[in-house]
């Protein structure tokens, strides 16, 4: 070996030996979601890397249909990530039972979380998630379109109703409306039952003094079917993202969407105005409410290699300023006490208004506890509303179904 | 007593070189023992108890199959199967028709027939992956090609919600499946045909048959034994469906589970996910059992049948 042979090769040890280092100083935290959010993530990773320089972010996003399943398939295996993102209520349970995530009131801070938000993301009275958005789900309008036919918010469902026949009768389509995807057919519904249904009535459902079977819930059942002349053709085989992209690009004037929707809304036409409206209720007089409901929460994989980086990662989304991040880059309601949305940001100001004064107290749909067994009523709405929207099923036959699959093991209503 | 030794090292040895061909086969036997036989065997097992996936497992003895059969799957069980049942009758029939169509077809061609062939196996080489996400554009009610064309020349009506409708999603879905699949028995069949020795052919013709006769009584009973093989897979492929409808509709195998099948309603139960009536490792490990038993006799069964055709 001559000289030149000999310094390369001690070069490249030393090359070898510090890049060697600098791999083993570095600790990777893994965090799987269904939210599609890396820009966000790697902004989150670039924060907390200015207090934590060793810590880097591996996040993983999956479609939210499947996040479930791959999720409880990584976990088995023992190749699941060191921050799990759960699903709120029944979602953080199936893991703390068997103890496969760690318990976290005694070890972070949740001082800035009201006490409600940190309920979906317990058991039995320990903390096991960071809760990290509430999300309401409401009625998107295209501005523009209403200015045009001189249309308003409408302030009861009758009006709403005529606002559709106004439009249709100019050759715009009301509603571009997704009925392929049961999870949204579902919240479509208990956004509509929150309004016509009204706070008192759906506290006596959870609490078994009011029936699915009752006239009033089949009534709100009806009221989706009022809507379907007003939705666009094959709308039956229109999907979510499908909605997201048809709504912004002006194929209808109104559509249903969640809190998570603006983001796409603004990505596709940034140069157009949306404006948004709970679900109006059948009397003036009445008051309208959000289906409000916390997502999800960050869990710790008890099984996780990387615990000690994985808490550092943790702590900062218990942080005012992860909830401001969250916020300004998701455009989504943050439950950290305090967090306010940029004054730019409309639809976030109304949405957090939306949850201030118009929260249900109690919800019936996903993240109640009427899904906390099987059949879960998420599930069984979801089908239904498309048997309903099909023929196949009447209200009635779905009410009854609703009743008899939650009664089979929800207590309050085995009577 | 040291004598015996030597001889019972000399009998293994001798066994050894007798029945060298084990040697040979022992690695693939391996192999197929840890990724078949044994997941095989553990799944049986898994069918007797209540498991969630994670946590502890509870041994029910035939608390699941009685979920299955009388319980709270009893319904979706029955659906899934009835639809598997559609699958194959479809699936078959199409199989048979179009494929051994364009095989007589392919057979009387003399030019050009390997353009042909190339141009029918085509999708077949496609993943379903990719052949789900071509048609989820293609049958896209608002902007796909195939609605599209319909309005353009005239007939709206026949723009449907394709994947929407719980009358037409799963007929839609054997539509598509059976353009991925048209590509193997037109091969098959051609080859068979082609198997056929010309002298037959020739003795038909001097008694003065032609056309659809040489076919009807010629061909057709030659190529029975093919037809039984392909029934046979026809009936494998159909019960173990699921990638394509999972590509096209997801696990949730909608609208109001009119596209689920055998392997959707496993998958779903087994992994959970949205749309799940009931889940459980134990209880998908059941329904996986159950389809195998399903399967395996009637294959059996058409097997046998198949080789009485054989001449």
């Amino acid at each position: 070996m001559n000289r030149k042979q000999l310094t390369f090769m001690v070069v490249l040890c030393l090359v070898l030996l510090v890049a060697n280092s600098a791999l083993a100083r570095t600790q990777t935290v893994s965090l799987w979601n269904w939210r599609g959010e890396t820009e966000f993530w790697a902004a989150v990773e670039k924060e907390i890397r200015k207090e934590h320089p060793e810590i880097r972010i591996d996040y993983r996003t999956f479609i939210p249909t499947e996040y479930d399943s791959i999720l409880m398939v990584g976990m088995q295996s023992g190749e699941g990530p060191d921050i799990i993102t759960l699903r709120g209520g029944p979602g953080v349970a199936k893991f703390a039972e068997p103890g496969m995530v760690e318990r976290l009131d005694k070890i972070l801070d949740f001082s800035l979380f009201p006490e409600g938000a940190l309920t979906q993301a317990s058991m039995n009275a320990g903390v096991y998630g960071v809760p990290f958005a509430l999300q309401t789900y409401q009625i998107y309008y295209n501005k523009e379109i209403y200015a045009k036919y001189g249309l308003k918010e409408p302030a009861t469902w009758d009006q709403l109703i005529e606002n559709c026949r106004v439009l249709q009768a100019n050759g715009v389509t009301p509603f571009y409306f997704q009925g392929r995807e049961g999870w949204g057919l579902s919240l479509v519904q208990t956004t509509i039952g929150a309004s016509i249904l009204g706070a008192e009535w759906i506290t006596g459902l959870v609490k078994g003094k009011n029936a699915f079977t009752d006239p009033k819930f089949i009534d709100s059942l009806y009221k989706v079917l009022e809507l379907k002349p007003f939705m666009q053709k094959n709308f039956e085989a229109a999907s979510y993202s499908d909605m997201q992209m048809a709504f912004p690009m002006e194929k209808a004037a109104m559509t249903f969407g969640g809190m998570w929707d603006v983001k796409s809304f603004d990505q596709i036409a940034p140069e157009k105005e949306w404006g948004m409206f709970l679900v109006p209720p059948v009397k003036k007089t009445d008051r309208p409410y959000a289906y409000a409901y916390m997502d999800g929460a960050y869990g710790l994989n008890s099984a996780s290699k990387n615990r000690e980086a994985a808490l550092k990662v943790l702590e900062f989304t218990t942080s005012a300023k992860f909830g401001q991040m969250f916020v300004e880059f998701n455009q989504e309601i943050s439950p950290i006490a305090g967090i306010q949305a940029p004054a730019e940001l409309t639809e976030l100001q109304q949405g957090l208004k939306f949850v201030e004064h118009h929260a249900l107290p109690d919800i019936y749909g996903v993240r109640s506890v009427l899904t906390f067994g099987v059949p879960d009523v998420h599930t069984l709405l979801g089908a239904g509303m498309q048997a309903i929207l099909s023929g196949e099923k009447t209200p009635k036959q779905l009410a009854e179904e609703l009743q008899t699959g939650i009664a089979s093991w929800y207590k309050p209503f085995q009577k | 007593m040291n004598s015996e030794i030597p001889t019972r090292q000399s009998s293994f040895l001798l066994f050894i070189r007798k029945h060298n061909y084990l040697l040979l086969v022992l690695p693939a036997l391996l192999l197929y023992t840890v990724f078949i036989i044994y997941p095989f065997l553990n799944s049986i097992r898994y069918s007797f108890f209540e498991w969630s996936g994670v946590g502890p497992m509870t041994y029910i003895g035939l608390g699941n199959y009685h979920t299955i059969f009388f319980g709270a799957l009893q319904e979706f069980f029955v659906r899934a199967l009835k639809h598997n049942l559609f699958a194959f009758v479809i699936n078959f029939s199409l199989q048979t028709i179009f494929g051994l169509g364009l095989a007589l077809a392919l057979y009387a061609v003399t030019k050009g027939s390997n353009l042909y062939k190339t141009i029918f196996f085509l999708p077949n080489t496609l993943s379903t992956v990719i052949v789900g996400f071509l048609w989820n554009l293609l049958l896209n009610p608002q902007w796909g090609m195939v609605n599209r064309f319909f309005e353009m020349v005239g007939l709206d009506f026949l723009s449907r919600p394709w994947l929407g409708d719980p009358k037409l999603a799963l007929p839609t879905i054997l539509a598509v499946s059976a353009w991925r699949g048209l590509g193997f028995p037109i091969l098959v069949y051609l080859a068979a045909l082609l198997a056929i020795p010309e002298e037959y052919v020739e003795a038909a013709k001097i008694d003065g048959a032609k056309g659809f006769q040489i076919i009807r009584h010629i061909y057709i009973p030659l190529i029975l034994p093919t037809t039984f093989t392909l029934m046979t897979l026809s009936f494998i492929w159909t019960f173990n469906m699921f990638d394509l409808i999972f590509a096209l509709q997801g696990a949730s195998a909608g609208p109001n589970y009119a596209t689920d099948v055998l392997g959707t309603l496993f998958y779903r139960i087994t992994f959970g996910g949205m749309g799940s009536s009931a889940t459980g490792m134990g209880l998908g490990a059941a329904i996986a059992v159950v389809i195998f038993s399903v399967l395996f006799p009637v294959s059996y069964l058409l097997n046998r049948i198949s080789k009485k055709f054989e001449l």
